[in-house]
C-alpha cells in the first residue's frame, strides 16, 4: 500500500501537475469554446423567455447527437464540441503512461518492485486525470457563465431540447455531470492500453474510431452511447439507462484495468 | 548474497542477445563484463535486474527465482543506457524523488553520494542544462546512493574525465568496504575494468567466458 501511495504522489505529479502547460491550453480552449456558445445561443434563450446558464454552456458541450436512421438520408455532421471534448480527455491521459515507462520506468520499477503497482497506479492517474479534465470543463463553464453575468445554475429547461425536460432537474445534473465522467473511464483504460501494448498514436486512432461510431451508431454496448445527452429523452427509462450506463463503463474499466496488468506484466525495458 | 545464471538464453528475432549463460556473482566482489557494443552485456545486465526475460534458464538470487518470487531483486541499483530524469528539476530534485520510493536514505547520504562524485548538491541548475558527463554522474549516483546490494552500471565511464573516473573508483572502493555488495560494471575497455574488477568476463555474441585477470 505503501508503495502504492509513493507511485500515485509521483503519477499525479508528473502526468497531472508537471504537465499545466497542457492543462492550461485545456482551460484556454473551453473558455473559448464555452464564450462561443455563450455568445451563439443567447437569441435563443432570450426567446425562451430566460438566460443562458453554466449548466446550459456544460449540455450544449455534452450535447452530441441523436442517432441517425440508416434509411434516412440525413448528412453525417460529427458533433463537434462533443467530439473536442472526448478527443480532450483521450489527449491528456494516452501519452502519459507510455512515455513515463519508457523514460523513467527502470529507475521506479527496480524500486518499487512491482509491475503491478506501476501500472494500478496509472488506472488510477487516469480516473484522476479525467475528474480533473472535467473539472476544468466544469470551470469553464462557471467561469464563462459568471462573466457573462447569467449565472451557473440549474434549469428544468435546458436549452437543448424538450426531451431532456422531461427529466428532473437532478436527474439532468447527474447526466450532465457524473455520466460522461464514468463513461469516459473505459475508453481512457482502452486508449492507455493500447498505447502501452502498441504505441500512442494507434491508440489515439482507435479511440477516435470508437469515438465516432458511439456517434454515428446505436451501439448499446459502447460507454460513449450513455455520454451523449441528446440521446437522454425519455424519463420512464432513466433509471434503466442509468445502471446500462454504469454497468457497461464498470465492465469495460474492470476488463482493461486486467487485460493492462496482463502486458504490463510481460512488458519489457530496453531503453 | 549470491546471483545464478543457469542456462540463460534469450532471443531477439534471429540473434540470441544472451547466450546459455552460466555465472554466478557473490556479494563482496566487482565484476567486469568486458565486450564490444553489441555484445550482449547491456541484455545481460538488464535480465539481472528483471527488465527482461529470459527465453530458457534461469536466474537465482539466493534461493529465490527471479521472474516467479520475485519480479525484480530485492535490493538493487542500477546505471543503464538512459537513466530517464525529470529535465525540469535540479539534480537533488530528482534523486529524492527515486529515493523517497523505497524511504531507506535522507538527504544527508544523498548529498554526500553527490559530493563524492563531484556533483553540486544544492545547484539551482536543471538537469536539461547539465552536460553528458554531468548526467552521467547522476545517473551513477541514483545507482549507488541507496546502497544496494547489486549495483549495476553499464558503461558508466561514459563521458566521464580522468579525475571523475578516479572519483567514481574511490566511490566504488569505499561503497566495497562498508556494504559488501556485488558489483557488476559492463565497458568494452579491458584496461578499464582491470583497475577495479576483481573477476572479469568477456562477452562475445551472447556468449560468457572467464578472462584470465
Amino acid at each position: 500500500m505503501k508503495e502504492m501511495v509513493k507511485q500515485l504522489k509521483y503519477d499525479f505529479r508528473m502526468g497531472t501537475i508537471k504537465r499545466w502547460k497542457f492543462h492550461m491550453m485545456v482551460v484556454i480552449s473551453f473558455l473559448l469554446f464555452c464564450s462561443i456558445l455563450a455568445a451563439n445561443h443567447k437569441g435563443i434563450a432570450q426567446s425562451a423567455g430566460r438566460t443562458i446558464t453554466g449548466i446550459d454552456l456544460l449540455a450544449y458541450l455534452m450535447q452530441g447527437q441523436k442517432i441517425l436512421p440508416l434509411e434516412k438520408n440525413d448528412m453525417f455532421n460529427m458533433p463537434f464540441y462533443w467530439f473536442v471534448l472526448q478527443i480532450g480527455y483521450l489527449v491528456s491521459i494516452i501519452f502519459f503512461p507510455r512515455k513515463d515507462f519508457e523514460i523513467h520506468g527502470y529507475q521506479h520499477l527496480i524500486r518499487m518492485k512491482s509491475r503491478g503497482i506501476w501500472w494500478s497506479s496509472k488506472c488510477v492517474w487516469c480516473i484522476f486525470e479525467l475528474l480533473f479534465y472535467y473539472g476544468i470543463v466544469v470551470t469553464s463553464a462557471w467561469l464563462v457563465s459568471g462573466v457573462i453575468g447569467e449565472g451557473f445554475y440549474t434549469t428544468k429547461y435546458l436549452l437543448i431540447g424538450e426531451n431532456l425536460s422531461m427529466l428532473s432537474e437532478t436527474q439532468q445534473l447527474f447526466i450532465i455531470l457524473v455520466i460522461p465522467i464514468v463513461t469516459s473511464i473505459p475508453i481512457a483504460l482502452f486508449g492507455t492500453v493500447i498505447s502501452m501494448k502498441y504505441n500512442e498514436m494507434l491508440a489515439m486512432m482507435l479511440c477516435m474510431t470508437v469515438v465516432v461510431a458511439e456517434v454515428y451508431w446505436y451501439l448499446p454496448f459502447l460507454p460513449g452511447e450513455y455520454a451523449i445527452l441528446c440521446r437522454w429523452c425519455d424519463s420512464s427509462q432513466y433509471l434503466m439507462r442509468v445502471a446500462v450506463g454504469i454497468g457497461i463503463s464498470l465492465a469495460w474499466s474492470l476488463f482493461f484495468i486486467w487485460y493492462g496488468k496482463k502486458i504490463v506484466k510481460k512488458m519489457e525495458l530496453f531503453s | 548474497m549470491q546471483i545464478r545464471l543457469e542456462d540463460a538464453s534469450r532471443t531477439m528475432g534471429n540473434e540470441k542477445v544472451i547466450d546459455n549463460v552460466n555465472i554466478t556473482f557473490e556479494s563482496g566482489h566487482i565484476y567486469g563484463l568486458q565486450g564490444k557494443n553489441g555484445s550482449g552485456k547491456t541484455m545481460l545486465m538488464r535480465a539481472i535486474c528483471g527488465l527482461i526475460h529470459l527465453d530458457q534458464g534461469e536466474i537465482w538470487l539466493d534461493d529465490k527465482l527471479l521472474g516467479k518470487d520475485m519480479e525484480f531483486p530485492e535490493s538493487v541499483g542500477a546505471l543503464l543506457e538512459n537513466p530517464g530524469f525529470m529535465e525540469n528539476d535540479t539534480a537533488m530534485r530528482n534523486l529524492k524523488i527515486l529515493a523517497e520510493i523505497k524511504n531507506t536514505i535522507g538527504e544527508e547520504d544523498i548529498k554526500n553520494t553527490m559530493e563524492a562524485l563531484g556533483l553540486e548538491p544544492y545547484s539551482k541548475k536543471k538537469v536539461k542544462k547539465y552536460s553528458l558527463g554531468m548526467k552521467q554522474k547522476l545517473g551513477i549516483i541514483a545507482a549507488v546512493m541507496e546502497h544496494p546490494k547489486l549495483i549495476i552500471l553499464d558503461e558508466p565511464t561514459n563521458a566521464l574525465d580522468t579525475q571523475s573516473i578516479e572519483k567514481l573508483n574511490l566511490l566504488l572502493q569505499k561503497e566495497m568496504k562498508e556494504y559488501q555488495p556485488i558489483i557488476i560494471i559492463a565497458s568494452h575497455d579491458r584496461e578499464e575494468l582491470s583497475i577495479l574488477c576483481d573477476t572479469i568476463y568477456k562477452v562475445e555474441n551472447g556468449r560468457v567466458t572467464l578472462e584470465v585477470k
